[in-house]
């Protein structure tokens, strides 16, 4: 267990040391997140459109466009000098670099998403103060089930030939579900409704994280072998 | 051979029952009073739509299979049926909005039942695109297997999970008795089930004899190439 | 433990050819301890599968592969650490410092005394002095060098080098032979790559052709002179490189 462990942090500690030198990753992810914001702000003329229906759909699909951008740049630089190969050489359960690198993910989407929200907030007046504890929550559990199928896709992906290409176009159709449920489930707190309401919602997403965390756990070896 | 005597047969049925199915569905079968002649699109939509379902299953499967023993034979099985409960889906997502249209006014709404056929017709699309550019050959079916059991196991999820939520779309009226209100629709749409189901059997046979095919194929190819 | 008696490395029948066409089609070798195997044979013929098969990042379709008299299981860290592998891709992290992947490399190994090891490899291939900047500013031959060092961090008993000297200037690669005769007689097994066939000599004691998928000629590297090497490889090849030119 203790190897395990060892194992998750080490290629966890790995990943957020080498984005912290060159930080081009955040960069790009907040930035092109902000750039979602703005633009859709400007689409949709808030003053016509209630902006309280429209919000938590327009956030998550922030935060869901530059987490794709975050998975793709994670497994580049595995792939681009057979990184991930060295991975595969150590004495190290295959697992523990899918929930490492998943970790590593998880960390970045939600800086970037921390980074997001009060931004959001700001821009399209939509107050979060009051709602902030239920609103991380489930962020936090929407993120988690993207970080998890994401990881796992991103491992096809940049092990294919379209490469980046491809991520957004095999995430995308199995991320909505989730990506539903998120939306409501934002929607009905920002609406200053009690969590229990959203109850369902973020059943169906815990049912998702618990599935999509298994298949990675089982399943990243079969797409890390050559 | 058995087996392709057995694929002989249902070579012969499917066209002929799906003929007869049409006959029945448009000339047989009385009218719905509220929804018209389109109506009756809904003995093939359905049928279709239970295929594309069983397709997914399949695709499940047969990806689980090939994980395991890593024998090209479920892989063969897993692109055929994704390929032919694609072809179903779409068929659904077609007459659908035709049915909607005539129904309730609108080509499309977002229901749930018609929210969860759309995420699975993307779903086997993005199988595709991955099989079709994918990588290069023990890669790739590992990755396609992969990827539809990530698929496959998003469906059912969403599937139920509709039940749990209100919707627009006519609640399963094939199990309940008294959503249809003369035994022979019902007939009808057993009928067509079977009818559909032996196509897709048919369909998903040649499929995969293809698939046989283009390995052997490939097979020869490369022998050819290396011959020194 | 390894069993001594055992040669280091035995392969039976190994065929690959998993979801594609057959690249190769029953492989046996054995190699021992302070053994070198050169492997020839064109590009595609299937050596860098061959290799990966028996470093543990690919599966066979068939065949066995035996560590020390035991069944190989890669998923078991104990084999792992016996492997060192090194290709022409770095297997290094381009925006670490060398001596930060050593590092990495070091946790996950488990390596103790990480930093007296580290040291230590690094003056075996020569880079003691390597920068604290990031590798992608390394030059060709800091790379080669510090991918080996990578793999050889962790002391491992069975090396398996697929082309090893490329991007390696005629220092580097003397350097480079040296070092694989001094690991060699400290006990280590090796099984190499190269077309480099000039510097084969005091690194193999055997030599072995790859063909068709399978092993079709090999002896001691005693009877295979540089000239012979290469007159038997362009013999063996010609169809093929023939080909290939007018390709």
């Amino acid at each position: 267990m203790n190897a395990y462990l060892r194992g998750v942090f080490g290629v966890l500690r790995k990943d957020l040391r080498l984005e912290w030198r060159s930080r081009e990753a955040m960069t790009a992810m907040a930035f092109f997140s902000l750039l979602v914001v703005v633009l859709f702000g400007f689409s949709f003329q808030t003053e016509k459109i209630d902006v309280r229906t429209t919000a938590p759909g327009l956030l998550w699909v922030a935060f869901s466009f530059s987490g794709v951008l975050g998975l793709n740049r994670s497994f580049s630089l595995e792939r681009e000098n057979g990184a991930l190969r060295a991975l595969m050489l150590a004495p190290l359960d295959r697992s523990a670099i899918f929930v490492g690198k998943m970790l590593s993910n998880l960390v970045m989407i939600g800086l970037v998403e921390a980074l997001t929200v009060p931004l959001f907030s700001v821009l399209l007046r939509v107050p979060v103060l009051s709602c902030l504890p239920q609103l991380t929550l489930v962020t936090c559990l929407g993120t988690l089930g993207f970080a998890a199928v994401g990881t796992l896709l991103a491992g096809i992906s940049s092990g294919s030939r379209m490469r980046e290409v491809l991520l957004p176009l095999i995430l995308y159709p199995i991320w909505i579900p989730i990506l539903v449920a998120s939306v409501e489930a934002t929607g009905t707190v920002l609406s200053g409704k009690p969590l229990s309401e959203a109850g369902d919602w973020l059943t169906l997403i815990g049912v998702f994280d618990l599935v999509f965390l298994g298949v990675g756990f089982l399943f990243f070896e079969a797409v890390l072998e050559e | 051979m058995r087996a392709s005597t057995i694929s002989r047969g249902l070579d012969l049925l499917a066209l002929p029952l799906i003929a007869i199915g049409m006959a029945l569905a448009f000339l047989y079968v009385p009218g719905e009073r509220t929804m018209g002649d389109v109506q009756r699109i809904f003995y093939f939509h359905v049928p279709f739509a239970m295929s594309s379902f069983v397709g997914f299953a399949i695709v499940l499967v047969a990806s689980l299979g090939y994980l395991k023993t890593r024998r090209d034979a479920w892989d063969v099985v897993a692109e055929a049926a994704a390929e032919v409960g694609f072809l179903c889906c779409t068929i659904v997502l077609l007459t659908g909005p035709v049915w909607a249209r005539s129904a309730w006014g609108v080509w499309w709404t977002w229901d749930a039942r018609l929210t969860t056929t759309l995420i699975l017709w993307m779903v086997y699309a993005a199988y595709l695109v991955l099989r079709a550019y994918g990588a290069e050959d023990a890669k790739l079916k590992r990755y396609a297997a992969v990827l539809g059991i990530v698929g496959a196991l998003n469906v059912p999820i969403v599937y139920f999970s509709v039940k749990w939520f209100r919707t627009q779309h006519p609640s399963s009226t094939f199990f309940t008795r008294e959503g249809l209100p003369v035994p022979a629709m019902a007939f009808t749409l057993r009928f067509c089930l079977i009818a559909v189901l032996i196509l897709f059997v048919t369909l998903l046979l040649k499929r995969i004899q293809v698939g046989r095919l283009e390995a052997e194929r490939d097979q020869l190819r490369y022998e050819l190439d290396a011959r020194e | 433990m390894t069993d001594p008696a055992q040669p280091l490395l035995q392969v039976a029948g190994i065929q690959c050819g998993y979801g594609g066409p057959q690249v190769l089609k029953g492989i046996d070798l054995s190699l021992s301890a302070r053994e070198g195997l050169l492997l020839l044979g064109p590009n595609g013929a299937g050596k860098s599968t061959l290799l990966r098969i028996l470093a543990g990042l690919q599966k066979p379709g068939g065949g066995t592969v035996a560590l020390g008299g035991r069944p190989f299981r890669p998923e078991d860290p104990d084999h792992r650490r016996r492997i060192g592998f090194v290709s022409h891709e770095s297997l290094l992290y381009h925006g670490l410092s060398g001596r930060e992947n050593l590092r990495f490399t070091a946790e996950l190994f488990a390596i103790l005394r990480a930093a007296e090891r580290i040291e230590e490899v690094l003056r075996l291939v020569g880079l003691e002095w390597v920068p604290e900047r990031a590798v992608r500013t390394y030059s060709r031959g800091m790379l080669q060098r510090l991918t080996l060092a990578r793999a050889l961090l962790h002391r491992p008993a069975l090396l398996l080098l697929d082309e090893p000297m490329t991007g390696l200037d005629p220092a580097g690669r003397k350097q480079l032979e040296s070092l694989m005769v001094e690991l060699r007689s400290a006990g280590a097994g090796i099984l190499m790559t190269t077309h480099e066939l000039a510097y084969v000599r005091p690194i193999a004691t055997r030599v072995a052709f790859l063909k068709g998928g399978k092993l079709v000629e090999g002896g001691a590297v005693e009877e295979y002179p540089v000239e012979r090497l290469e007159s038997r490889f362009l013999e063996l090849y010609a169809k093929r490189t023939e080909r290939e030119s007018r390709a």
